[in-house]
C-alpha cells in the first residue's frame, strides 16, 4: 500500500507545474553561467560549473519546498485525503508513501538537473571527474533532509508559513556548518544558547561536497558513510515527527 | 457578441518597446570600464555564515564584482575602504574570498597581483601565496609567483641567494614530474634578467602575465607594465647607441652592424630594440617601440611614445580625479578642457598627437592607432 501511495504521489509530483518550472528555470540559468564563466577572466569552466553545482542544490531545494509543504495539505483541501483513508490503511503509511513518492521525484529532478548542467559544461568543453557524481548525490540527500523538514513543518502549521520557516531552517542549517568558527566570539549564556539552537536544525554542512568536487578533490568513504548516516537520522526523526502529529490531527 | 481589439499586435509592439529599451543600453561601441568602490566586506566567518551552503560560488560572484574594483585602484592606488580595519580593500577582500573559496586559484593569482604588483603592497601579496600553497602545495603557478615575489620584490636573488637557493629545492620537492622540475631551473635561468638595466623586474611580470586571461583589465595592466618596463630598456640602449655613433632614427633605414656588434657582439637579445642575429646575419631593423610607434628623438634623447603616453596619464592623474570628483558633484562631465579650465581643473595637453574625451566622468585621453603592431608578448 505504501508503494501504491509511493506511486500516486510520484507522478503528481513529477507532473506539477512548479517542478517542471524549476527544472525549467534550473536550464534556462544553467546556460547563462556560461556568461558568467566567460566574464570572469579565466577560462570560465571553474566559474560556470560551481554556479550550476549550487544552482542545482537551490533549485532542488525549492523544489522540495514548494512540494512538500503543500503534500498533505492538498490532500486535505481537495478532499482525496478521505478517499485514501477510508479504507485499511494506516496513517503513518499514508505519510511514509508521500514521502517516499516525493523523494523519489525529487532524486528524478536532481538527476535531470544533473544531466542538463553538466551535460551543458561537458558539451562547452568544460573537464568533468567522477567526484561531481558524488557531489549530486550529496545534494540529493540535502534535498531529501529538506523535503521532510516541509513535511514535518506543513503538518504543523499552514503551506505557506511551512515553506517559510523551511526555507528560514534551510538559511540556518547552513549557518550552523561555520558555528564553530563564530561560537569563539560568544561567552557565557550566550555560547549556551547558541549551541543549543544549532542542535536543533540539521547541519547541512554535512552535504556540501559541491566546492571540493569541481576542483577534483576525493572524499573520503568515512566522510560519506557520515552524510548518509547524518541524512537517514534526521530523515527518519523528521518523518517520525510528521507522522505522530498526522496521526492525532482531526481530519 | 462583440469581440474586444485584438490585443497581440498591442503586446507585440510593447515588448519590442521593452526591448529596444532594454538593449539600447548595449549598443554603444566603445566599452567602458566598470569602475566601483567595494561596498560590502564581510568578515570570513561570517561570510561563509550567510552564504547559505554556496561559499565557492558566492566567492567567484563576489570576486568578479571585485574586478570593478581593480579599475578603481588602477586610477587611484589607495586601496582605502571604509570600516575600523586597518587592512586595504584588496587584503581584506581576498582574505574572505580564500576562506570562502582556498582551492580556486585565480583568486591568488590575482590577489599577488592587485596587491603586490598594482599596490606594491608584496608582504600582504606574499602572505596570500603562502596561504594558496598551504591550500595548494603542489601548484606549479603559486610556486612559480612566490618565487617570482621573493627573488625580485624581495631581492633575495641578491641579498641572501642560498637562502632562494633553498626555496628553489623546496619547489624542486613539490614537483611531480622531471619535466616540472627541470622548468624550476629554467625559472632559476630566467633570473638572468635581474642583470639587464632596467629589466630586474621583468621575470615578475612575465610570471603576472601567464595567470592573467588575454582581454581580461588584469591582463591588459600587465601587458602595459611590460611594454613600459621595455621601452624604458629599449630607449636607454638607443640613447647608448645614440651617444656611440650616429644612429639614423628610422626604421626604413638600414643600422650600422659594426656600431650593433659593439653593444651586442653574438646578436641583440629578444627584449633589445633592434631586431639582429649578429655579425654575418640578415641586416639589423629597427623595431617599433613596444607599443608599435616609432621611436622618437626629442630633444636628442631617443624616446617611446608608447611609453610618453602612459607616463602622461600618471601625470594628469591628480587633475582627471580632480575633475572627476566635480564633475560627480555637477552632475556631469565638462564638455572640453576649456569648461574644465573655468572650473578650475586645467588639464595638461596631451602631445604625441592625443586628445582629451570627456566621455565618462574621469576624463580618457584618445591616443592615435599605432603604426605598428605592439610587441607580442605572450
Amino acid at each position: 500500500m505504501i508503494l501504491v501511495v509511493a506511486g500516486a504521489t510520484f507522478r503528481e509530483a513529477v507532473r506539477s507545474r512548479a517542478f517542471l518550472g524549476l527544472l525549467a528555470i534550473f536550464a534556462l540559468a544553467a546556460l547563462a553561467t556560461r556568461v558568467v564563466g566567460w566574464i570572469s577572466a579565466t577560462d570560465g569552466n571553474l566559474v560556470s560549473l560551481d554556479l550550476i553545482m549550487s544552482l542545482q542544490s537551490i533549485i532542488g531545494v525549492l523544489v522540495a519546498v514548494a512540494t512538500g509543504t503543500v503534500l498533505v495539505q492538498n490532500e486535505i483541501q481537495q478532499k482525496t485525503l478521505y478517499t485514501v483513508l477510508c479504507r485499511p490503511l494506516p496513517r503513518w503509511r499514508f505519510v511514509v508513501g508521500k514521502f517516499a513518492g516525493l523523494s523519489g521525484a525529487l532524486v528524478l529532478g536532481q538527476l535531470a538537473m544533473a544531466v542538463i548542467g553538466l551535460g551543458w559544461m561537458w558539451i562547452t568543453g568544460a573537464p568533468l571527474n567522477l567526484w561531481l557524481a558524488l557531489a549530486v548525490a550529496m545534494t540529493c540527500l540535502e534535498v531529501l533532509v529538506m523535503a521532510a523538514v516541509g513535511l514535518c513543518l506543513s503538518m504543523l502549521a499552514g503551506p505557506l508559513l511551512s515553506a517559510v520557516l523551511c526555507l528560514a531552517v534551510y538559511a540556518l542549517g547552513h549557518a550552523v556548518a561555520t558555528l564553530p568558527e563564530l561560537i569563539d566570539h560568544l561567552e557565557g549564556w550566550q555560547r549556551t544558547m547558541a549551541a543549543a539552537g544549532a542542535a536543533i536544525v540539521p547541519n547541512l554542512g554535512y552535504f556540501t561536497f559541491r566546492g571540493q568536487a569541481i576542483h577534483g578533490h576525493a572524499m573520503t568513504a568515512s566522510d560519506v558513510l557520515q552524510s548518509l548516516g547524518y541524512a537517514a537520522l534526521w530523515i527518519a526523526l523528521l518523518v517520525t515527527i510528521a507522522i505522530a502529529v498526522f496521526r492525532r490531527k482531526q481530519l | 457578441m462583440r469581440r474586444g481589439i485584438a490585443l497581440w499586435p498591442l503586446i507585440g509592439i510593447l515588448a519590442c518597446g521593452a526591448l529596444a529599451w532594454n538593449g539600447s543600453r548595449f549598443l554603444e561601441t566603445k566599452p567602458k570600464p566598470r569602475s566601483k568602490d567595494l561596498s560590502f566586506l564581510p568578515a570570513p566567518v561570517v561570510a561563509k555564515a550567510m552564504a547559505c551552503g554556496q561559499p565557492t560560488a558566492l566567492a567567484k560572484l563576489r570576486w568578479i564584482d571585485s574586478f570593478a574594483y581593480f579599475n578603481h585602484q588602477i586610477d587611484r592606488r589607495d586601496d582605502a575602504v571604509a570600516g575600523p580595519d586597518q587592512r586595504g580593500g584588496f587584503e581584506r577582500l581576498y582574505d574572505t574570498l580564500i576562506a570562502l573559496d582556498p582551492n580556486f586559484l585565480p583568486f591568488y593569482e590575482h590577489a599577488v597581483l592587485n596587491m603586490s604588483g598594482v599596490l606594491k603592497q608584496h608582504r600582504a601579496g606574499l602572505s596570500v601565496l603562502m596561504r594558496g600553497l598551504l591550500a595548494r602545495p603542489h601548484e606549479t603557478s603559486l610556486w612559480r609567483l612566490a618565487s617570482a615575489e621573493l627573488a625580485i620584490s624581495f631581492d633575495l636573488a641578491k641579498r641572501d641567494p642560498a637562502q632562494l637557493d633553498m626555496w628553489l629545492r623546496a619547489w624542486m620537492e613539490a614537483e611531480s614530474s622531471d619535466d616540472a622540475r627541470q622548468s624550476v631551473l629554467d625559472w632559476r635561468r630566467g633570473l638572468a634578467f635581474a642583470n639587464v638595466d632596467g629589466l630586474q623586474t621583468l621575470p615578475y611580470w612575465l610570471e603576472q602575465l601567464r595567470s592573467t586571461k588575454p582581454g581580461s583589465p588584469l591582463a591588459i595592466f600587465v601587458e602595459g607594465t611590460i611594454r613600459e618596463l621595455l621601452a624604458e630598456h629599449g630607449s636607454r640602449e638607443l640613447n647608448k647607441l645614440l651617444y656611440s655613433s650616429i644612429l639614423p632614427l628610422v626604421t626604413s633605414v638600414q643600422l650600422d652592424p659594426a656600431v650593433l656588434a659593439q653593444r651586442w657582439p653574438r646578436g641583440a637579445p629578444a627584449w633589445a630594440p633592434v631586431v639582429w642575429s649578429g655579425p654575418g646575419g640578415p641586416p639589423p631593423v629597427l623595431r617599433p617601440d613596444p607599443f608599435g610607434y616609432a621611436w622618437q628623438r626629442v630633444g636628442g634623447q631617443v624616446i617611446s611614445p608608447g611609453r610618453e603616453q602612459r607616463r602622461f596619464l600618471v601625470i594628469s592623474q591628480g587633475q582627471r580625479l580632480a575633475l572627476e570628483a566635480e564633475a560627480a558633484k555637477r552632475g556631469r562631465p565638462p564638455l572640453d578642457s576649456d569648461e574644465a579650465a573655468a572650473w578650475g581643473i586645467p588639464l595638461p595637453q596631451p602631445g604625441h598627437g592625443g586628445t582629451w574625451s570627456f566621455a565618462g566622468n574621469l576624463p580618457e585621453v584618445d591616443w592615435p592607432e599605432p603604426e605598428q603592431q605592439p610587441w607580442p608578448l605572450r
